[in-house]
């Protein structure tokens, strides 16, 4: 093979699409040719700037469009028996929170931080995008009221997600060792108390930017924490389950 | 050329009696080159290499940078005090730029920087038994295997459930710990759910995960993602073309003398310190613990750091310019740093900042404002100061 038959295996290697065979294939000739290896380290380089520029955001109306057809096809509302269909309960969780962060995308277009505290102006939009409303083609007569109905909606989907998900972590109990299981208990109560405090504060000041901001963070971060309590059960279950459970020492922590 | 040496120590240990013999390793021959090799946990045959010692507790490691996690809540008791080790040694040919792929149940993972283009693993199987046939029994139901693909070398612990078999055993206390040599620019991924993981001066990319072990690097160049459950979470010294991702759920996470071009650092009731960082992109959050933010800016480089109770605190070195946006809905907000056009939100409109009040929200510019600092703390305190 000569070097034009690496080039797109060179691509591959920078976008992390290599499988190992064709990686190793790779390395060897990586290893003896100067003028591939230069091309790697670029395209590397190329990648890593890539990675560094900011998110570009797809226009509102897209996420509203998403949203719209999981809610349409029932993705958002659909309940399964955990212990029965467990497989499926957790690729609907992941629907879910996809359809929570689309949620959060409508609304939370662009953080006004005009005033934590501070008035109706907000929760009134992107100000980047030129859009007053902030709610892409909804198009609310009263800018407001729709994004205090959007914020509700958001909000439920987010906590249809997180009941999903604590569902699907309930489904195996003895799947994650009892310190490891005590640990992630414990992160939820902090995260469920950051949860009520950001509630309490909406409630006396429905107007904070920054209360409804905290309040989306606690719960994205619970989505998060029970997304990687799933990911770890499903490792011990695939890999190393029972001897796992039985293995990890509650007294060594370093 | 492919190597493989077993280095086949049993060692039974007794705490409390006297020493009986040193302990002793002899290497055993090389095996024929192999692709796919798995190393059984049978024992050799005595051959004088099995000895019986007694040594106090803190002795039966002394070859390992650190001692391995007891595996076992039933390690614990004096009833399994007898202790059996094995040592499994595997020379990986993989290049200058090679892989390794590490998976650990319950022990400690130990990575530096060798030379030439080997890459060697030694895997430390350390049983605890009632007697030495209990721990005999359990050092050999967990397996060491190795597998060669080209430049990609892995390393598994394997116990019974893995591969499928049955055994009446409930507990298994076994603990292996690796310690590896490898080229410098191996890439790397490690994991163990029960000890910490270890790598020094290694430049190649690396994603190592612990569940209940802290995650420590230091001198690296490329740290795709570290990350810890229980445990924390510290880099040192690393200088990287790509971003890192550095996170923990109760333990800390630590950056020292880091320069990337993106970095997010985040943990749930730890701490997040990051000290002479140097980023264009930077996220750090804590749920329930401190941020703290000891650096230079980058000139345009985007900031945003947060805490839910907490406290986030800045200090600033350099003159990079930059606008603040901090806040802080039941706590305090302070900026030590004179700001252009600074706005200052009091939470009680009737008790002026400075005179009984308090600041929940400070706004401003200092020099250009080229960077964009973006710092909100729910509950805690938010302060700016020069460092």
């Amino acid at each position: 093979m000569n070097c034009s038959d690496y080039r797109e295996a060179i691509q591959d290697l920078a976008d992390g699409t290599l499988g190992p065979v064709r990686r190793a294939a790779l390395q060897l000739h990586l290893d003896h040719c100067d003028a591939c290896r230069a091309l790697a380290d670029d395209m590397q380089k190329i990648r890593a700037a890539a990675e560094s520029l900011d998110d570009v955001r797809p226009p509102d109306h897209v996420w509203m469009q998403i949203a719209g057809r999981l809610r349409q096809e029932g993705r958002v509302t659909a309940t399964v028996q955990p212990r029965a269909r467990h497989m499926a309960v957790l690729a609907m969780a992941a629907a879910l929170v996809l359809a929570v962060g689309a949620s959060l995308y409508l609304l939370f277009p662009g953080r006004d931080t005009s005033a934590p505290g501070g008035a109706a102006s907000t929760v009134a939009g992107d100000p980047a995008s030129g859009d007053p409303a902030g709610g892409g083609n909804a198009a609310p007569v009263d800018p407001v009221q729709s994004v205090g109905e959007e914020f509700r909606l958001a909000e439920q989907h987010l906590q249809a997600g997180i009941a999903k998900l604590q569902e699907a972590a309930k489904a195996d109990p003895n799947a994650i060792d009892p310190q490891t299981a005590a640990t992630l208990q414990k992160n939820l109560a902090i995260i469920d108390q950051a949860i009520a405090e950001s509630r309490e504060a909406l409630s006396t000041e429905p107007q904070s930017a920054l209360a409804r901001e905290s309040l989306f963070d606690a719960l994205r971060q619970k989505v998060t924490l029970l997304q990687n309590t799933i990911a770890l059960m499903n490792e011990m279950r695939k890999g190393n389950s029972a001897a796992a459970a039985q293995l990890v020492d509650p007294g060594n922590k370093s | 050329m492919k190597s493989i040496t077993t280095m086949n120590t049993l060692i039974a240990v007794v705490v409390g009696a006297p020493l009986v013999l040193p302990a002793a390793a002899l290497a055993q021959p090389a095996a024929p080159a192999a692709v796919h090799a798995v190393v059984p946990a049978v024992p050799q045959p005595a051959q004088g290499r099995t000895v019986s010692r007694v040594a106090p507790p803190e002795r039966q490691h002394g070859q390992q940078p650190e001692p391995p996690p007891r595996p076992g809540a039933l390690a614990r008791t004096r009833q399994h005090a007898i202790e059996r080790t094995q040592t499994v040694t595997r020379t990986f040919k993989v290049g200058a730029r090679g892989e390794l792929v590490l998976s650990n149940l319950s022990g400690h993972i130990t990575i530096m920087r060798g030379g030439g283009n080997e890459l060697k693993v030694e895997a430390v199987k350390t049983a605890r038994g009632r007697d030495e046939q209990d721990a005999q029994e359990m050092l050999d139901l967990v397996q060491v295997e190795f597998v060669e693909r080209g430049s990609r070398a892995e390393a598994k612990s394997v116990y019974p459930h893995d591969r499928g078999a049955r055994t009446e055993r409930r507990n298994i206390n076994v603990s292996v710990t690796y310690t590896v040599t490898a080229p410098e620019h191996t890439r790397i991924t490690a994991r163990t759910l029960s000890g910490n993981i270890r790598v020094n001066d290694i430049k190649g990319e690396l994603a190592l995960t612990s569940t209940s072990g802290n995650v420590i690097i230091s001198n690296a160049a490329r740290v795709l993602n570290a990350r810890s459950t229980s445990g924390n979470v510290e880099i040192t010294n690393m200088t990287s073309e790509a971003g890192c991702d550095a996170g923990s759920i109760s333990g800390n996470v630590v950056l020292r003398q880091v320069r990337a071009p993106r970095l997010e650092a985040g943990t749930i009731s730890g701490r997040v310190l990051l000290h002479d960082v140097v980023a264009d992109r930077l996220t750090a959050q804590s749920v329930s613990g401190d941020v703290e933010f000891a650096s230079a800016l980058s000139k345009s480089g985007r900031y945003t750091l947060k805490s839910h109770s907490g406290n986030v605190r800045l200090a600033l070195a350099g003159d990079t310019g930059f606008e603040l946006d901090a806040s802080s809905f039941a706590g305090a907000v302070r900026s030590e740093i004179p700001l252009k056009d600074q706005v200052v939100v009091a939470s009680d409109v009737r008790r002026r900042v400075g005179e009984g009040g308090r600041a929940r929200a400070v706004r401003g510019v200092f020099g250009d404002g080229s960077a964009l600092l973006d710092v909100t703390s729910f509950s805690g305190n938010v302060t700016v100061t020069r460092r």
